[in-house]
């Protein structure tokens, strides 16, 4: 008798668990549908996007799935954009929903606390799940945790070379770039252009097996050219005037695409380990929003499992790099070139710290060291 | 009686300009259109340059921004950098772009407009692919030349574009020669040729002619393009980016496009550069003014004679000289844009899949190419349309009134040529958002437009300034004694004179609406994305040489609209005999 009571207050229970969840999901399905209408009202959806990004989301499904919100994509590079949300927004216009900025770009947004914790935009329990995502979590640049939100990264190539004059082997160490016999060899691509040059002088300086030493030494002692404007330096790499390019991966992949004789040094075979960038694959969702639920509808939709495998679809179309690699591993990656997949593994350093941001020592060791070899 | 005698001069003399109290409320609507346009965003910028807080922050203000900005390393060597540069490059483009113009619109080589025409292509030419082109040649170890002249007898002749002379060649092979004769021509084909032949009656030569007679009486225009062209060059910065940095050769605007692009920008810092350019200014536009105005420009009167000097046995070389200058200048570039887009590679002959119509399928097949193009059209056009219209009313007033303020319209005319493009962008969209009559129109193409006319502002009323000087009050003086009135005296007589000027303003502003970028990619969104700003969204996402097609689009407008323009420049214009 006591058993049948037991289980009858267990099947009781169950059913209980299973009701307010139907009810929990009937819930999130109404208020899914609820904000879709809300958002086909507002029919408009801004995104501010860094220029290579841009087209992947004017030409990605979303468009096709919601019709009535139009998308609306004003791209320029992270040092226009910055500047214009912030002069926009002290003049009382509220403009964008959502942004694309790359790394130290929303930073500064976030710093300006101009942005809303983007899971307030998670409709869908599949985005909220983190077992979903690469090591088992979101991953945030940003110190709390909630508003510069990581959705796709890929290992972090730093050394290319003419397969002519090279042989990749030789490479165990990045302390191996500074052997003698590449002295004027190397070709650089100069840290004040910004991006992969930063991410890299960064991975350089921070890593505590390289560190300012190693810098120091590369720019004093590696008598290295700088350049800023591609391709130059691929170019130069390609034609073997340098056997060495400390250049973007995506041009020498491309390059080596095209027949030249270049390629990549794998950077798992260096012990001091990989590093691993977001490419600039980075969401936030900005406050006084003019278009809250058509925000949280695309935020929604674009990292769920079908908005991410059209995302690493239409990324294949519109990045020189080839399909970019999702952080969500419930999702297939056969569709990404090998060298923009997370592989398992390996261990990986994540370059997104904003702790490490800051470029003016490393810029400022650089000119130091630069000013006493005799280049301003 | 004598009340009336004294009053009625002043009447006749310049009836049809508008009267005293008119011409004052012009000056000063002008004055007042032109300061606010300008002047407003210069001082936003100025502004800016003492809030010492980041771009995340509220604005606090002091000097730390210019301290920090002058201690920058290397920035005095920068500044000197450009100083040598500037003034080398004028020491030889200058001289030779009086030389070319006087040849093509003086004297009687073969094929004159055809080449001013090439000139005018080379201008249009965009000046990375024409650097690109001679870096193709002229790499010390790779250049196509270099290994050519290695294989001749020549003593291991070596050219190296990575120099300071490097640097030189590519400037005077990009604009520092075809903006000149570009701007020169119209100017020496008003000269008057009973001077020079009064010159040569007097026993004078015609190099002596040129050098003693037509070059001075060209004084304004040539000064006037050689101050344009001392102060562009403190906002050029991407040859001295592929060739100077390679060997540590750094110019000034290179400094301020580093600290206003790098991350976080540090546009205060960049402004507080930037606002040398404008002491500079200060000192040379009363300079400019005083050089300009102490004589008499005057060479096209009502006796005009607008005839040729016959070069005689010189006509062959002179003609075969200007031809080899105008093949140096186009075709470098046209086979470096061209290459860039047929080639799987540019500069790589040996891959196994040299050519390729793979770049034109993807440019053609871009939906967005259509709407750029059209976004494109409203805005160069209207540029073109509404500066032409706008500039020559202040180039007319500054050169044919008396009116007070002359001297303060001119000086506002200059300055936006000071500001480098990367700040005078964020000085429209600080100036946009801020005017409440702008705002609605924020994010449409009207603003675009506007923005669009205001560029060039200094080329376009100095130039025109320049050539008005030329004409004689006493044609306009003769229609008005003839009945006519303000309106059919400018457009029976100004204007047709003036033609060939106007047109190539217009073609200028078209121009340079078509290629703009620093200065309207802040206003634009992709509904108002124009083909430049899609050229520069192509290069970012690592499409180079769709990019380069994107160019030659513009390119092609831009020559469209110039052979247009121009056949219609010269069938109103003043030909020669």
């Amino acid at each position: 008798m006591r058993i049948t009571f037991v289980g009858f207050c267990c099947f009781l229970f169950l059913s209980l668990g299973d009701a307010i969840a139907a009810e929990g999901r009937l819930s999130r399905k109404a208020e899914w549908e609820s904000t879709i209408k809300a958002a086909e009202q507002e029919g408009q959806l801004v995104i501010y996007s860094l220029s290579e990004i841009g087209d992947i989301f004017v030409n990605g499904d979303f468009q096709r799935k919601f019709p009535k919100i139009k998308i609306s994509v004003v791209t320029g590079q992270g040092t226009d954009l910055v500047p214009r949300i912030m002069t926009e927004r002290r003049a009382g216009k509220f403009l964008g929903d959502v942004a694309d900025l790359g790394n130290t770009s929303p930073y500064m947004l976030y710093q300006a606390k101009t942005l809303d914790p983007i899971a307030s935009a998670f409709l869908l329990p599949e985005v909220e799940d983190e077992s979903k995502w690469w090591q088992g979590k979101h991953q945030f640049i940003d110190p709390e945790g909630k508003f510069i939100f990581v959705y796709a990264a890929a290992p972090l190539y730093l050394v290319g070379y003419n397969t002519k004059l090279v042989n990749p082997m030789e490479f165990k160490s990045y302390w191996d770039l500074l052997n003698p016999k590449w002295k004027g060899k190397t070709v650089v691509f100069d840290l004040q252009s910004g991006g992969f040059a930063a991410t890299r002088e960064r991975f350089f300086y921070h890593h505590p097996e390289l560190g300012p030493e190693f810098l120091r030494r590369l720019y004093s002692e590696m008598d290295v050219t700088l350049y800023r404007r591609f391709p130059q330096g691929e170019d130069w790499l390609a034609a073997g005037k340098f056997a060495l390019c400390l250049c973007r991966h995506q041009s020498i992949s491309k390059a080596k695409r095209q027949g030249l004789p270049v390629d990549l040094v794998e950077p798992a075979s260096f012990k001091e380990g990989v590093g691993v960038e977001t490419r600039a694959k980075t969401l936030v969702l900005m406050n006084r929003a003019p278009h809250p639920n058509a925000a949280k509808i695309f935020v929604s939709w674009f990292l769920s499992r079908e908005g991410q495998l059209d995302f690493q679809k239409t990324s294949a179309k519109y990045v020189d790099a080839g399909a970019e690699g999702s952080l969500r591993t419930d999702i297939p990656k056969d569709d990404i070139p090998p060298r923009n997949r997370i592989n398992p593994g390996i261990k990986y350093i994540p370059q997104w710290n904003p702790e490490q941001f800051d470029m003016k020592p490393i810029s400022q060791l650089i000119n130091q060291v630069q000013a006493k070899s005799g280049k301003p | 009686m004598a009340k009336t005698e004294t009053a009625q001069p002043q009447i006749v003399s310049h009836p049809w300009l508008p009267p005293l109290d008119g011409g004052l409320l012009l000056m000063a609507v002008l004055i007042g259109a032109m300061g606010f346009y300008v002047l407003y965003p210069l001082v936003l910028i100025l502004i800016n340059s003492f809030n010492t807080a980041t771009i995340a922050e509220p604005p606090v203000y002091g000097l730390k921004a210019w301290q920090e900005a002058f201690r920058e390393p290397g920035i005095w060597r920068s500044l000197l950098n450009s100083i040598k540069i500037g003034l080398t490059l004028q020491m030889f483009a200058l001289p030779l772009g009086i030389f070319l113009s006087w040849l093509i619109a003086r004297t009687n080589i073969l094929f004159a407009n055809v080449f001013e025409f090439g000139f005018w292509i080379s201008f249009f030419l965009p000046a990375l692919a024409t650097t690109f082109g001679w870096m193709l040649l002229l790499d010390p170890s790779t250049g196509l030349l270099n290994m050519w002249f290695r294989q001749l007898p020549l003593g291991g002749l070596n050219f190296d574009i990575y120099t300071f002379w490097g640097i030189i060649w590519a400037h005077l092979m990009t604009h520092g020669i075809s903006t000149k004769v570009m701007l020169m021509t119209p100017a020496f084909r008003r000269m008057d040729a009973s001077l020079e032949e009064a010159s040569r009656m007097s026993g004078a030569g015609s190099l002596t002619t040129l050098l003693r007679i037509t070059a001075p009486a060209m004084t304004p225009v040539i000064i006037v393009v050689l101050l344009l062209s001392v102060i562009r060059f403190f906002s050029s910065f991407e040859t001295e980016l592929l060739l100077g940095v390679p060997w540590g050769f750094y110019v000034y605007s290179t400094k301020i496009v580093d600290l206003a692009r790098q991350e976080p920008p540090l546009v205060n810092q960049a402004a507080a550069l930037g606002s040398v350019i404008l002491l500079f200014l200060a000192a040379f536009i009363p300079l400019q003014r005083r050089l300009i105005s102490r004589r008499q420009f005057t060479t096209v009167t009502g006796q005009f004679k607008p005839k040729v000097v016959d070069l005689g046995v010189w006509r062959y070389p002179a003609t075969a000289l200007v031809a080899f200058i105008v093949f140096l200048l186009d075709v470098v570039p046209i086979l470096s844009v061209l290459g860039g887009s047929f080639m799987t590679r540019f500069g790589f002959f040996n891959l196994p899949k040299t050519w390729t119509l793979e770049y034109w399928k993807m440019a053609l097949s871009d939906p967005r190419i259509l709407t750029a193009l059209q976004n494109t059209l409203i805005v160069a056009v209207s540029a073109a349309c509404f500066g032409v219209v706008i500039f020559s009313l202040i180039g007319y007033v500054l050169v044919r009134t008396k009116l007070a303020g002359r001297g303060i319209l001119d000086s506002i005319c200059w300055l936006p040529s000071a500001i480098p493009g990367v700040l005078s962008g964020l000085g429209l969209l600080w100036m946009f958002l801020g005017t409440p009559f702008f705002r609605p129109f924020y994010g449409t193409l009207v603003l675009l437009a506007v923005a669009a006319v205001l560029g060039g502002i200094t080329l376009s009323t100095q130039i025109l300034k320049a050539n008005f000087v030329q004409l004689s009050k006493e044609l306009e003086e003769a229609s008005r004694m003839s009945g006519a009135g303000f309106w059919k005296t400018y457009f029976k007589v100004v204007f047709p004179l003036m033609a060939q000027t106007m047109v190539m303003v217009a073609v200028i502003k078209f121009m340079f609406a078509a290629q703009a970028t620093s200065n309207i990619i802040l206003l634009a969104t992709s509904e108002t994305r124009t083909l430049s700003l899609l050229a520069l969204d192509q290069v970012a996402a690592g499409y180079r040489e769709v990019a380069s097609i994107t160019v030659i689009f513009i390119m092609l407008l831009t020559l469209g609209v110039a052979l247009i323009a121009r056949s219609f420049g010269l069938k109103v214009g003043i030909r020669t005999e």
